[in-house]
């Protein structure tokens, strides 16, 4: 079974809200596109298709491979005026085995009350929209045969029912707003993920500054990122995306902020959906751009200022760092090589921006005594890391370096990765298992600036040089 | 911005077309306050804002101006023919709530008496 999503597109309403397709338009904080994706999982569909056209770069950026969700992920191009079904027509012999068909902007609206579980799709199902077909999933050949030929047979299909989702349209502003609002009173929770939570009616995004002074009343969703100044109040029923701020007494109830939006001091923001400096009502679909930046703006960049200072200085440290130590690394490795005792263990990592990249290791055991503990003592060990920070593969501090194969799992929960040379697990002697990588990253991605890297750098470097006099810990001795 | 000024019932109304923003806000509370000075039996003044079709924060505290300088003489400032997009920065900076806003000219004229 393959599935084939369409993200090509421009309806009003999203373009509206400033988005190229309505693919990347956030419910609840997640691109529409995202909840697909999940569903594609959750059908056993690992490969999946994405047609693309309006928006196309950003789609691409957004999905990269897949393997986020678990998925192989190809594209294919349409040209925006070309009728989307005429896609399957290129090549139907591919579609034939079983076809999951998404072709319109809806939203897969889960019915039951608790997360899904995976399911197995037989027969035949379709959703019908303005006359064509919308959503389709089938098994059958010879119905697919037809289908793709033009024909909308539909005879003994079912509805999406049957599977525990509804595709929901999407068709304007007020259903988009509906949606959002709906998710956040509750039926968020039908969508998180194993080992999750919806139970308070509040889902928080990692590095939200709430000073004590805000006040919050749920249902509400805050994205990544975001800022509430001091007496600020958020909720009921408010969904605000990532890397938005809200300045002082600002009331927010039953609305939509959208990523990157800054919301200026003493506002009153209700029934209302807000995207930078843009205001929409909902209800009609007007849109008011507000020229004012003390009132509504947008919140520039997706790095935070203080990212920004952690890559320049960790870069520049690391070059500092890898001058120190080339020499070192080199004479001892040469020494060790020398004896016999030398060899680097190679290891596929994830590395930053979704990228993946090899890394040298060199492993402890079987090292000559004295050097492993002169390598360890001098962190010449992290050398190759340190030299991937110079790269821009990793950071200087930040969290453990994730294997490809071995945490992906763990790779998919996180949504803030930052692969560091040093990290909490830096000065300690003995691996961390995968609750303990979990446990830092979430720390780190919670606490992460740059007075939190230094403690990471002086921690890490300061207790292993004192255990080059204490003696090495006994586990790294050959 | 062209703005007209005429008597209705012994209450002022006031109709302003065009963009009310920073560039337009003195020269408005300019020509304001000579119609006041020389209309000096009014007291209670309606705005109508249908023609308004912008306005940023400087706009709006000129409004804020015009109602105090009112309501200092004793009278009222009432708005009317709010446009939709004006209505909701009305909405997002609260000011609906100090001023009383009327759907029609003859509603806030009324309510003036």
């Amino acid at each position: 079974m393959k599935a084939v999503l369409q993200t090509g597109g421009t309806p009003a309403w999203a373009r509206d809200l400033g988005f190229e397709t309505w693919a990347l338009a956030p419910i609840a904080g997640r691109p529409l596109i995202e909840y697909w994706l999940e569903l594609c999982d959750l059908l056993r569909i690992t490969d999946v298709r994405l047609v693309l056209s309006d928006g196309a770069q950003a789609v691409e950026t957004y999905a990269q491979d897949g393997a986020r969700w678990g998925l192989k992920i190809s594209y294919s191009f349409l040209d925006p005026d070309e009728d989307p079904d005429l896609f399957l027509q290129r090549s139907p012999e591919l579609w034939t085995g079983g076809l999951f068909y998404l072709r319109a902007p809806l939203f897969p609206r889960r019915l039951n009350e608790q997360p899904l579980e995976k399911l197995n799709l037989v027969g035949t199902h379709l959703h019908r929209e303005g006359g064509r077909t919308a959503c389709l999933a089938s098994s059958d050949a010879a119905f697919l045969s037809s289908f793709i030929a033009g024909g909308e047979l539909a005879l003994g299909a079912q509805d999406f029912n049957e599977l525990g989702f509804l595709p929901e349209p999407v068709n304007s502003l007020h259903d988009y707003f509906e949606l959002n609002l709906r998710m956040v009173r509750g039926e968020c929770s039908r969508y998180v993920s194993p080992g999750y939570f919806f139970k308070d009616g509040a889902s928080i995004g990692f590095n939200v500054v709430i000073p004590p002074a805000a006040r919050l009343q749920p249902p509400l969703v805050i994205g990544n990122n975001t800022r509430l100044s001091a007496l600020s109040q958020v909720g009921p029923d408010v969904v605000i995306g990532d890397r938005c701020i809200v300045d002082q007494q600002s009331e927010l109830a039953n609305c939509v902020i959208l990523d990157g939006t800054y919301i200026g001091r003493n506002l009153e923001i209700r029934d209302k959906i807000v995207v930078g400096r843009r205001l929409i009502d909902p209800t009609d679909g007007t849109v008011a751009d507000i020229e004012d930046p003390w009132l509504l703006s947008t919140v520039p960049g997706t790095m935070r200022p203080a990212d920004i200072i952690r890559a320049a200085v960790g870069w520049v440290l690391a070059l500092l760092l890898a001058i120190l130590q080339v020499v070192p690394f080199l004479l001892l490795a040469a020494l060790q090589k020398i004896t016999g005792r030398w060899r680097l263990v190679r290891g596929e990592f994830h590395a930053t921006r979704q990228r993946k990249t090899a890394l040298l290791t060199c492993p402890q055991k079987g090292q000559l005594p004295l050097c492993a503990r002169v390598f360890r003592g001098l962190s010449l060990d992290l050398f190759p890391a340190v030299l991937r920070v110079l790269t821009g593969r990793f950071w200087l501090c930040g969290q453990e370096p994730l294997r490809v194969d071995f945490d992906d799992a763990l790779r998919r929960e996180l949504k803030e990765y930052f692969p560091a040379a040093f990290t909490y697990a830096t000065p300690r002697a003995e691996a961390s298992d995968t609750l303990i990588k979990r446990v830092d990253a979430l720390y780190y991605a919670h606490h992460r600036s740059p007075a939190e890297d230094t403690r990471i750098l002086v921690r890490a470097l300061s207790g292993r040089f004192a255990g080059l006099f204490r003696g090495a810990p006994e586990d790294l001795a050959s | 911005m062209a703005t007209t000024y005429e008597i209705k019932d012994g209450t002022g109304l006031v109709t302003m077309n065009g963009p009310l923003t920073a560039g337009q806000v003195d020269a408005f509370r300019a020509e304001f306050n000579e119609w006041q000075k020389s209309s000096e039996t009014v007291r209670n003044v309606v705005l109508d804002c249908h023609g308004i079709d912008f306005m940023d924060s400087s706009g709006l505290g000129a409004l804020i101006a015009l109602l105090k300088r009112i309501t200092e003489r004793g009278g009222d400032l009432k708005l009317a023919r709010l446009p939709k997009k004006v209505r909701m920065v009305f909405e997002i900076t609260r000011a609906y709530k100090i001023f009383q806003i009327c759907d029609t000219v003859e509603e806030a004229l009324q309510a003036c008496k």
